[in-house]
């Protein structure tokens, strides 16, 4: 048996919304009562609709928001019991956006050092070499230590927000939507970054994506979310084979996929 | 297939300037394209490479500062650029119809569905006030919006994305337009909804018989809906033709390296790597000397490869079009480039 | 087609960008403000004056001597005294040293108000801002409340509760003034609370602490001074009229807005007594807008 790395309990989230100062609040409920397992070097896919809940779920594994109900374990360990230190050591996000993920006043060198400061990590004459080694693990020029993310491409300053998520070695990497922002030739230069690093490092993805060919290339299972709810929750092959809920058959069926003799639409002639 | 199709847009050696500090941008370089009536071509290609401002030029919408200049520049014949700003006015939105990416943005937030609708009609054609409205809630029912009466009464920000942009579309057919150019109509929607926008649009373009240009940089869409297919790369069409064509048998080391790039099943390279385009995009400013294409081959292209790296290329030559066949043209911007795709150049062909 | 003379394509590897870094564009930016320049020239100008007023004032400002009050300035024929550039006051003090060192009290309560308010205002407004909630409520509470209170007549009270002093007018209006901070920065900090940077921040495990001081503020710290500039303009004004009408600084010491009062009676004979302080208020004034408003578009555009 493999090891598991999350274990979500019956997770629910729920924001008030409210309706003005004397009215009673509203509750949206954006998680509904999800339970969900991924073992040590899985790639967890979670697709859904925008609106669908995958952000919150996202938030809630990363323990940036406590859950109304229910319970996050990473590595055996409640993510909301953890120190902040102790959590950023675990588990790390990367973001869709790379022009609003980088502080823009500060250096990639600078960026990049942060965890180890946070982390009041020992050994600070190390920093700046690991830093370096890890520009080198993401495909990041040496020269642009000292260089600011608005001299950056979009692709690179992707490369420079995985670095930072990897420099203090988590074992859980929560991609949200980490290409949607990006062209097709720079998405597949980090998808294939993405699946070395996983391989080197022994990481343990959860990848967020509304792009079902990047979530069918990337993942090992992938969980279905419609309101708040996984409905379909299958080994990658299977699921893209087999659909079983409804909701997976119609998003399946709306795939375009990038090969004219295999049209969805019904044409003419 | 009908063989000879009218031809709706006519657009000849298209060129965008834009000044800027740092010298002239040339965002649009030369481009040739044209759309028949009834057939989508689909201008597909990366953020930057002057897929959006060929639009605008086309409808004569650039920024100021942005000089367009062109051989030709036809709708339906008619001469686009000896229009006066007026004359420009009455034709879009009439003749020629966009539909945008937000359609947030392109509807008014402060009027209601049915003011914006009914604006275009009664100010392009002789309507009664009754006629209009009739139309609009018959178009309405059209795109799927059913009953289109309770819809009249709201405004944008009541509606979903999906709506919003039927709307659009709805708005863009009301005075049957020769030509509809929409700028990544389905980008901003999710799939479900993008696969119902799409069907709609093909299933009203076969309707109203009319022509399509779709902007978008999704393969997958572009795939689904395209009759004809023109690449851009760094403000050049590099390589045109019939959408199989394009798929089953790129020419152009772009249009290859492109395709490699997409998540396929199936499709993979070994050890299950996407492919990918090495190095970047040039920056469009000035003349460009060299190879805009240098440096960025793709080693799988073929065997004992060396990529053409040219730095200078005389500015005589600097343009080479090859046709595959009739229909499928590529064209490449050294002759360094030409040699190395392996293609021969066909006489006649500048 | 126009042919510029192109860039050497072969010394950059393609992978470049050539993005200055920002402190570059900044720079490039500042020296294309003109009304930057012209606002930071005139507010150094009286800066300096302000601070080397010991120095470059031919007089004591204080000292009186009514054989030669309401001498008149260089420009008149009659009256004059070269010792007395700008002519004498109605106790025959040389109105050029008093001009001097007026302008060292508006700066004075300029700064020392805006350093208050500041402080008050952007405190509120960040923790509003960056905790929302509750918090954001009391502090829309408090903000409500300040802005219920008419700073002008609160501030005539107050002097005549504790006496007029320049103590007090600076205590007052820096009690006063902080509203347009607390909600400026509120609502940025909002903002910047939910970009990804921030969040980036708390994911490698960032304390609220630092968050705030070290990714949060760099980034309003541009809005922080363009309100500055606007609220110290509108101290320096308020003191000023707080001043004319004697609620404020009081004689002998030398404020524009006192001197305005004290030259009312002579405004038909005596016009300048009235024009030189006016103008020094109005030149200031100016100044802090014109840089104001430089420092919004020369800032803002750097975060475009």
């Amino acid at each position: 048996m493999a090891d598991t790395m999350i274990y979500g309990y019956d997770l629910v989230k729920e924001y008030p919304i409210s309706r003005g100062m004397f009215k009673r609040k509203e509750l949206l409920r954006a998680v509904g009562g999800v339970t969900l397992q991924v073992n040590k070097g899985e790639v967890l896919g979670l697709v859904g609709e925008s609106g669908c809940g995958k952000t919150t779920l996202a938030r809630l594994i990363l323990g940036m928001i406590p859950p109304t109900a229910g319970s996050v374990e990473i590595a055996g360990q409640n993510i909301n019991k953890l120190a902040r230190l102790e959590r950023a050591k675990t588990i790390q996000p990367i973001f869709q956006d790379p022009y609003s993920s980088l502080n823009p006043s500060k250096t990639i060198g600078s960026i990049l050092t942060l965890p180890l400061r946070i982390q009041r990590d020992r050994e600070s004459h190390s920093w700046e070499k690991r830093v370096r080694q890890t520009m080198d693990l993401v495909g990041l020029a040496q020269r642009m230590y000292n260089q600011y993310p608005n001299q950056l491409s979009g692709g690179q300053r992707q490369r420079v927000a995985i670095a930072r998520a990897l420099i203090t070695r988590p074992a859980v990497v929560v991609c949200d939507e980490p290409t949607s922002a990006l062209d097709v030739s720079v998405q597949s230069q980090i998808l294939n970054l993405l699946k070395e690093l996983r391989e080197e490092l022994n990481l343990t993805y959860v990848l967020i994506s509304h792009n079902l060919a990047v979530v069918q290339h990337m993942a090992t299972r992938v969980a279905v979310m419609y309101f708040g709810h996984v409905v379909e929750e299958e080994k990658t092959n299977i699921l893209f084979e087999e659909p079983k809920h409804e909701y997976t058959k119609k998003l399946l069926g709306s795939i375009l996929v990038p090969d004219p003799n295999k049209r969805i639409f019904n044409k003419k002639e | 297939m009908i063989n000879k199709k009218e031809v709706v847009l006519e657009v000849k050696n298209l060129s965008i300037d834009i000044p800027v500090s740092q010298g002239i941008l040339h965002p649009v370089d030369n481009i040739n394209l044209h759309v028949e009536r009834g057939e989508i071509l689909c201008v597909v290609g990366e953020s930057g490479c002057g897929k959006s401002l060929t639009s605008l030029a086309i409808m004569g919408l650039l920024p100021k500062n942005a000089q367009r200049t062109a051989e030709t520049l036809e709708l339906n014949k008619e001469d686009l650029q000896e229009l006066t700003e007026r004359q420009l006015a009455d034709i879009r939105g009439n003749r020629m119809a966009m539909i945008f990416q937000e359609p947030m943005t392109s509807l008014n937030p402060s009027f209601t569905i049915e003011n914006q609708l009914l604006e275009p009609l009664l100010r392009h054609k002789e309507l009664s006030k009754d006629e209009a409205r009739n139309q609009v809630i018959e178009m309405l029912e059209l795109v799927g919006i059913k009953p289109a009466e309770p819809r009249l009464r709201q405004y944008p920000h009541q509606l979903s994305g999906g709506l919003r942009q039927r709307v659009m579309i709805a708005m863009s057919l009301l005075c049957n337009p020769d030509l509809i150019i929409a700028d990544e109509p389905t980008t901003a929607l999710d799939v479900t909804i993008q696969a119902q926008i799409l069907e709609l649009m093909m299933s009203l373009q076969e309707k109203f018989n009319t022509g399509i240009l779709f902007i978008t940089h999704d393969m997958g869409v572009v795939a689904n809906i395209a009759d004809r297919v023109a690449v851009m790369y760094a403000g050049q069409i590099v390589e045109e033709g019939p959408v199989s064509e394009i798929f089953d048998n790129p020419a152009h080391p772009y249009t290859r390296g492109l395709m490699g790039c997409i998540p396929v099943p199936g499709k993979l390279g070994q050890d299950n790597t996407l492919g990918t385009i090495p190095g970047m995009v040039p920056s469009v400013v000035n003349d460009f000397q060299s190879c805009r294409f240098g440096g960025r081959w793709d080693e799988n292209y073929k065997e004992n490869f060396e990529p053409c790296r040219l730095t200078e290329v005389p500015k005589k030559r600097r343009s080479f079009k090859v046709n595959l066949n009739e229909k499928h043209l590529v064209h490449f911007c050294c002759d360094e480039c030409l040699h190395l795709s392996e293609h021969t150049l066909v006489e006649g062909s500048s | 087609m126009t042919i510029t003379p192109p860039l050497s394509r072969s010394q950059q590897t393609a992978e470049e960008i050539l993005e200055p870094t920002p402190m570059t564009k900044l720079r490039r930016r500042i020296f294309k403000n003109h009304s930057f320049l012209i606002g930071a020239l005139i507010l150094l100008v009286i800066i300096a004056i302000a601070v080397l007023a010991p120095l470059i004032a031919p007089h004591d400002p204080y000292d009186q001597d009514l054989a030669r009050r309401l001498m008149n300035p260089f420009w008149h024929d009659k009256k004059t005294d070269s010792l007395f550039v700008f002519g004498t006051d109605k106790v025959g003090r040389d109105y050029l040293s008093r001009l001097i060192y007026g302008a060292q009290i508006s700066l004075l309560i300029g700064f020392l108000t805006v350093l208050i308010s500041g402080i008050i205002g952007t405190a509120l407004g960040v923790i509003a801002g960056y905790f929302g909630g509750r918090v954001d409520m009391v502090v829309n509470f408090i903000i409500n409340t300040r802005l219920a209170m008419p700073v002008f007549l609160v501030a005539m009270a107050a002097v005549v509760a504790f006496g007029a002093s320049i103590h007090v007018v600076i205590m007052v209006l820096g009690l006063f003034l902080w509203d347009r901070f607390a909600v400026v920065m509120r609502s940025i900090t909002m903002q910047a609370r939910d970009l990804d940077y921030v969040t980036a921040a708390r994911a490698i495990g960032c304390s609220t602490p630092y968050i705030i001081i070290r990714e949060i503020f760099p980034n309003v710290l541009s809005s922080l001074t363009v309100v500055a500039t606007v609220e110290m303009a509108n101290a320096i004004l308020l003191e000023a009229a707080l001043s004319f009408l004697g609620f404020g600084v009081q004689a002998p010491t030398p404020s524009w807005g006192l001197m305005l009062n004290e030259g009312r009676e002579y405004m038909f004979f005596s016009p300048w007594l009235l024009a030189l302080p006016g103008t020094g208020l109005f030149l200031l004034v100016l100044a802090i807008n014109l840089f104001g408003d430089g420092l919004r578009d020369v800032t803002l555009e750097r975060e475009r």
